[in-house]
């Protein structure tokens, strides 16, 4: 199956610091996948916004299996490509996105997380720091009603999938 | 399931990186280290520090530092305050 994998520079994973072969180059994993255990992990468009790293790759995964809300897991996966339109223009991009999505907050909690993310958006580049303001914006999101935040985040990975070109993987 | 906050990563990040933690508050967890700077450092400097110490073999260390983690450990009172 397809999905998509954020990385740290240099294809490293964000958790384990395994470096990802060349692309082309199967990854595997000797132990049977099991969620946040073991496996190759990667991620559906579904919830791009909550993993953001340096890197965005599709990867090709052997025998994937979704095991939380789009989050896969395989037995090994192997790079493709690199999805270049992720980088730190595209990550402002989003970060003003989440910013103005929910610019006029109710007073009280919501508008301050809003300012929090709107102050912060423009010093976003394509790693934490953009999913932070996005983090902030679902804070307002779910201050502002309950369920919010999950609301939140669906849009935003939504956004970015659509701007990434990569909805459909 | 609710969020983590910085305090209790630091106090469950022991359990996460000897694997006692179960798939959906590791979940959590990883989802917390992903959008924040400080515990993602936190977590990055413990792993090195792991990496490093586990490296150490008993002649690495100077008998200074030996003779001085040896006293550590014999004075330490888990049950002191």
């Amino acid at each position: 199956m397809q999905a998509l994998k954020f990385l740290r520079p240099g294809r490293v994973a964000p958790f384990t610091k395994v470096t990802w072969p060349e692309p082309g180059e199967w990854l595997e994993s000797d132990a049977p996948p099991e969620l946040c255990r073991a496996g190759v992990h990667a991620l559906l468009p579904d919830v791009l916004a909550t993993w953001l790293s340096e890197e965005l790759w599709r990867v090709e995964l052997d025998g994937g299996e979704e095991v939380a809300p789009g989050i896969v897991v395989a037995p090994r996966g192997r790079l493709v490509a690199r999805v270049e339109a992720w980088n730190d223009e595209t990550a402002r991009e989003f970060a003003r996105a989440c910013a103005e999505h929910v610019e006029g907050s109710p007073p009280g909690r919501a508008a301050d997380c809003a300012a929090d993310a709107a102050a912060s958006a423009e010093g976003a580049a394509a790693d934490y720091t953009a999913t932070t303001v996005g983090y902030m914006a679902a804070h307002a999101a779910e201050a502002t009603a309950p369920g919010g935040f999950a609301a939140e985040r669906a849009w935003q990975s939504r956004w970015l999938a659509e701007r990434l070109g990569v909805a459909r993987i | 399931m609710r969020e983590l906050i910085c305090q209790e990563l630091v106090e469950v990040i022991t359990d996460y990186l000897e694997d006692r933690m179960p798939p959906e508050r590791r979940l959590l967890f990883e989802e917390h280290v992903a959008f924040c700077s400080w515990c993602r450092t936190y977590l990055d400097q413990m792993q090195d520090t792991i990496r490093a110490s586990g490296s150490l073999k008993q002649d690495d260390l100077s008998p200074e530092t030996r003779d001085a983690l040896v006293d550590a450990f014999r004075n330490w009172n888990p049950d002191g305050v």
